[in-house]
Order: structure tokens, then C-alpha cells, then sequence
């Protein structure tokens, strides 16, 4: 359950931002998730509803999509995975390269980017 | 209204924590350690088997997480090493925030090794890099010989995996085979050690892979 310290991290970010640009409200954020992060975007989703009470971010519209993962070969081809969150980890526990059978190394889907807020 | 394009990745944060505190280890010369796990595999066992073995010749330090306790961490001290608890609250993870303050409390002029034992869990500890040099997944047969192919980020994600308590193999039902295919089948370049903490076996291959990553 890690989705809250996450979240936490989030929302700073988002407010700090609004701040800045001496926003009253933020309507909107929208968050790109890494395929391969050990995260549960409902949880996610609910972390930051939850935090974001009584902040100036208090009922913003939560926008949350997985982006997915990339993974390099020992062959040097580059992968990309997307598997539904369900399936990830039996997938991953015999991913192999789909050119060449090699196994796989994680080049990037450990990210969590906050892409865009909607401030007022 | 404002569209403010932030483009900013959250998991930096600790990452760039992570990366000052592997500098601090390295200005130190300390050669740093995670030790994660499922709850109970041995984590602790394995960290005051390895002081007994090591402990004399080298200088020791850890961190232990406990989610409340500072069981952890009072056990590690009775074998005479400097330790730092930390105590994760309601989180599930240490993170690089909290050890950076951890090392800041241990004398790390005095040490070469540093063991970070992380709270028992499989899963949230994967996301967040400490800042150590290696990474040893600890799990043992009275999880279930499934609990390997049932997590394999962290299996991905390791440098050593230990597969403990071999000596109630048996008696639990569970195959070390198993376990140990399923850990190479997920990551073919991750070295396996089985052990029994409480039997003594495997601990030598431990302190060889340790010494030889560290060059100490
Ligand atoms: N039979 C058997 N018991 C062991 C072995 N290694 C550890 N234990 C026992 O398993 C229990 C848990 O060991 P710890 O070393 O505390 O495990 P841990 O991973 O540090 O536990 P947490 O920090 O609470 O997650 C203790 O009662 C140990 O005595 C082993 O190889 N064989
Ligand atoms: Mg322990
Ligand atoms: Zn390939």
C-alpha cells in the first residue's frame, strides 16, 4: 500500500505548482503511471481524493493512465510491454524477448509523471 | 484558467535521495546493502549471521525498518554493531528520505559494510531505491513455494536472492527447486543461495558473493 506516500508526493507537487502560479483551485490533474510500478491506480485515485480534501485541490478531476513498460534484450532489442495490471506479474514471471527469446531488463515503466494540472 | 504542463516524474524525488545517499556510503568508503523481503524469511537472522562471520574483521552498521517496533534493531545491536531503527508508521517501505537521516546518526567513518533491512514486504519496497549498492531478496519456504513467481518485480530487481529456512522444507510442503527455478526463470542473470539460517548452511556462499561485490 504504497499508493498513499505516492499520492502525498503528488499532491505537493500539484499544489506547489498552483502556488506558483498563484492559483485558487486546481480542477485538474492528470498522471501518467508506469506499467511496471507496484501501484494500483484505484487505490492511487482514491489516495488523492482523499488527500486533497480541504486543500486547494479539494474535488479536482483525477486523470490516471498506465503508460507501459520498456525492456531491453540482451540482444539490445527494445520492448515494449503493455499488459493489463492483472496479468503483469504472471507475465513477468516469464517475460522474454519476443525477436529473439533472451531475457528482458526493465529500461523504464517505473515512473510516475505528473503530465498537466488544471489550475483556476 | 491555467494549463500548467508540469512533465514532472514524483519517483525522482526519492530516487534523487536514493543517488545523495550512495554518494554519502561512497565518500565514507561503506559498501551498502538492501536486504528486503517477506515477513519473517529471515531477513534479521540472515544480517546477524553474517556479523558472526564478518563482524570481526570488517566493520559492520545497520538500519533496521520495523513498521512500530524496534525489535529489529535491538536485536542487531546485541550482536555489537551500530544500528539506526527506524520505525515506517503506517507505511509499508522505507524510503530514501528516512535513511538519509539514518546515516546521518551511524559512525560511518568506522564501517566497510552497511546492511538496510527493509520492512517485511514483497512488493511496495521495489519502487524505492535507499541509495545501498546491492540488492538481496530474502524469502523462505514457509511462504509457499509460489511466493516466488508471485512477485517477480523484486526478483527482476535483485542482485542475490536467498531462499530460507530449507531445513523445514519438508515439513512445510514446499520445494526449493521450485523456488529456485522460478527465480531464475524470472531474471537468468540473478545468483540463488539456499539456505538455513538456523542450520548454518549456505552462509559461507553469502559472505564469498558478499566479498566479492564489495571488494572487501
Ligand atoms: N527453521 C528455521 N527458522 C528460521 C531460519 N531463519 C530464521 N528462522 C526463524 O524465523 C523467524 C523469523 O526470522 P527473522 O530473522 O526475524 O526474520 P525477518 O525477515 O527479519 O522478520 P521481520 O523483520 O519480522 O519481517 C525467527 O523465529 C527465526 O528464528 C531457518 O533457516 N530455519
Ligand atoms: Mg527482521
Ligand atoms: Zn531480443
Amino acid at each position: 500500500m504504497h499508493e498513499f506516500s505516492i499520492a502525498e508526493d503528488i499532491l505537493e507537487v500539484a499544489l506547489d505548482e498552483a502556488e506558483k502560479h498563484k492559483a485558487s483551485r486546481i480542477k485538474h490533474i492528470s498522471v501518467e503511471v508506469g506499467g511496471l510500478m507496484m501501484a494500483n491506480l484505484e487505490q492511487l485515485d482514491f489516495a488523492l481524493r482523499s488527500l486533497s480534501v480541504g486543500t486547494l485541490a479539494e474535488d479536482m478531476e483525477v486523470d490516471l493512465k498506465t503508460v507501459p513498460g520498456r525492456f531491453k534484450c540482451d540482444n539490445n532489442h527494445v520492448n515494449e510491454v503493455s499488459i493489463e495490471e492483472d496479468d503483469l506479474y504472471l507475465a513477468l514471471a516469464s517475460l522474454r524477448c519476443p525477436e529473439c527469446g533472451s531475457p528482458l531488463r526493465v529500461l523504464s515503466g517505473k515512473e510516475c509523471v505528473l503530465k498537466r494540472i488544471i489550475a483556476e | 484558467m491555467h494549463v500548467i504542463d508540469v512533465d514532472r516524474d514524483i519517483m525522482e524525488i526519492n530516487r534523487r535521495i536514493s543517488e545523495r545517499n550512495q554518494r554519502v556510503l561512497e565518500e565514507n568508503n561503506v559498501f551498502g546493502f538492501d536486504v528486503l523481503g517477506a515477513i519473517g524469511s529471515g531477513k534479521t537472522s540472515l544480517i546477524e549471521a553474517l556479523v558472526g562471520r564478518i563482524g570481526k574483521k570488517l566493520g559492520i552498521g545497520a538500519i533496521a525498518g520495523d513498521v512500530i517496533s524496534d525489535a529489529d534493531a535491538s536485536r542487531l545491536k546485541r550482536c555489537g554493531i551500530p544500528v539506526i531503527g527506524l520505525n515506517t508508521g503506517r507505511e509499508c517501505h522505507l524510503d530514501a528520505h528516512l535513511v538519509e537521516h539514518a546515516l546521518e546518526s551511524l559512525p560511518l567513518k568506522d564501517l566497510d559494510i552497511l546492511f538496510i533491512e527493509n520492512v517485511g514486504n514483497l512488493i511496495c519496497p521495489v519502487d524505492f531505491p535507499l541509495g545501498a549498492h546491492r540488492r538481496i531478496v530474502v524469502v523462505s519456504v514457509s511462504e509457499g513455494d509460489d511466493t516466488v513467481e508471485k512477485h517477480p518485480m523484486i526478483f527482476l530487481d535483485s542482485d542475490l536472492a536467498v531462499i530460507n529456512k530449507i531445513d523445514i522444507a519438508e515439513a512445510v510442503d514446499a520445494s526449493v527447486e521450485k523456488m529456485e527455478y522460478d527465480a531464475k526463470r524470472i531474471n537468468p542473470r540473478l545468483p540463488v543461495i539456499k539456505t538455513s539460517m538456523k542450520k548454518g548452511i549456505g552462509l559461507n556462499e553469502i559472505v564469498d558473493w558478499i566479498r566479492k561485490e564489495s571488494n572487501l
